[in-house]
């Protein structure tokens, strides 16, 4: 393996706390928190919507960064949340147990409403190029704030060299690295062997690889 | 240990690894190999990149939009329960209407003929009837609703 051209990115630490924030549960919803994601959609199935709620508050954020990761656009993003949800109130009975769980089902609704809805407005959707985000370290910057721009751009490298990833490689590369998801779920969300995703996850890996050292190397 | 496949970093890096003398191997092989730890840094990298940030949080009026959304939209079971619901009050309004009715027009046809037998052999007639059309009325809404 080539060890000169490798992603080298610092984590973002004043976004790690954001992470850790409890889900509120207030008056009639506090009973249903505890019901497992079977039990809740079986009740959304008959029209309940508190049990909708806590579905949804159980699972809006994950899913959210991974459609704003393939969306790009935090627009978009809502929109396609929006739409995902809404299939999920009106498709509950069309889970089935016997095949899998509500998580990897959830996730197959909004990767499935991505798809759709990528694949409509691809053609029309503007190109952002990380150029134009305005991140430029500043010439007198403080050491912590030039890291955390430096990670910030370093981030937007990453993020742009993923959209220029075939989808089934970026699906792959986005679902994973989420951690909601095993391979073996992802297998299920997409329909793809384990063997083909950590393969298509290392072709990836290999191609951001080389996006990221040219764009690097353009940027010095 | 030859080096681990890329699969295989895969699956430690995402603690995926089944069996822990597996998981110890692979680690070990890492802790001394340069060229597998680089590619498990760069795994690292990669997922620190794709971290969640703050931006990440979906809107906070999010479920309030979905809710707006689906009001009036019930799901599919819903909607059929719903159906169910309405057939069986149908089936049970139309099991006291039917019988009541042809029992006000046995009573009707009595009257005007005269009579107490005339009336209660009518009455009679009209109650069979009801009862050998029920079953066939409960078995076509049945048919209906589903």
């Amino acid at each position: 393996m080539d060890a000169t051209a490798t992603l080298s990115l610092p984590m973002l630490p004043a976004l790690a706390g954001a992470l850790d924030e409890p889900v509120p549960s207030v008056g009639s919803l506090a009973p249903l928190a505890t019901h497992s994601d079977r039990a809740l959609l079986e009740r959304v199935s008959h029209g309940d919507q508190d049990a909708f709620t806590v579905l949804y508050r159980r699972y809006a954020r994950p899913v959210f960064g991974v459609l704003l990761r393939m969306a790009g656009q935090r627009a978009l993003a809502e929109e396609w949340l929006q739409e995902a949800f809404t299939r999920v109130w009106l498709g509950a009975e069309s889970h089935d147990p016997s095949r899998g769980e509500v998580k990897p089902w959830i996730y197959t609704i909004a990767l499935n409403t991505a798809r759709t809805e990528l694949g409509r407005k691809r053609h029309r959707t503007p190109h952002v190029s990380i150029d134009d985000l305005g991140l430029e370290l500043p010439s007198d910057g403080a050491a912590e704030i030039s890291g955390r721009l430096d990670a910030a751009r370093q981030s937007a490298v990453v993020a742009e060299a993923l959209r220029e990833l075939p989808d089934f490689m970026r699906e792959v590369v986005i679902l994973r690295c989420s951690r909601e998801l095993s391979f073996a779920e992802i297998s299920e969300v997409t329909g793809a062997p384990q063997g083909t995703l950590k393969s298509r996850f290392h072709r990836a890996v290999a191609a951001l690889r080389q996006t990221v050292a040219r764009r690097q190397g353009v940027g010095r | 240990m030859s080096h681990p496949t890329p699969g295989d970093l895969l699956l430690l890096h995402f603690g995926e690894v089944e069996g822990e003398r597996a998981r110890v191997a692979l680690s070990t092989h890492l802790a001394r190999c340069p060229r597998c730890g680089v590619a498990l840094a760069e795994l690292e990298a990669l997922e620190r990149a794709l971290a969640p940030g703050a931006t990440d949080a979906p809107p906070l009026d999010g479920l309030d939009r979905v809710l707006r959304r689906v009001e009036g939209m019930r799901p599919a079971r819903a909607r059929r329960d719903r159906g169910r619901r309405a057939a069986g009050r149908g089936r049970r309004a139309a099991g006291v209407v039917l019988p009541s009715l042809v029992a006000a027009m046995g009573a009707g046809v009595a009257v005007h003929l005269g009579g107490l037998g005339a009336a209660l052999a009518l009455f009679a007639a009209g109650a069979l009837v009801t009862l050998a059309l029920a079953p066939v009325l409960v078995l076509e809404s049945q048919r209906r609703s589903s």
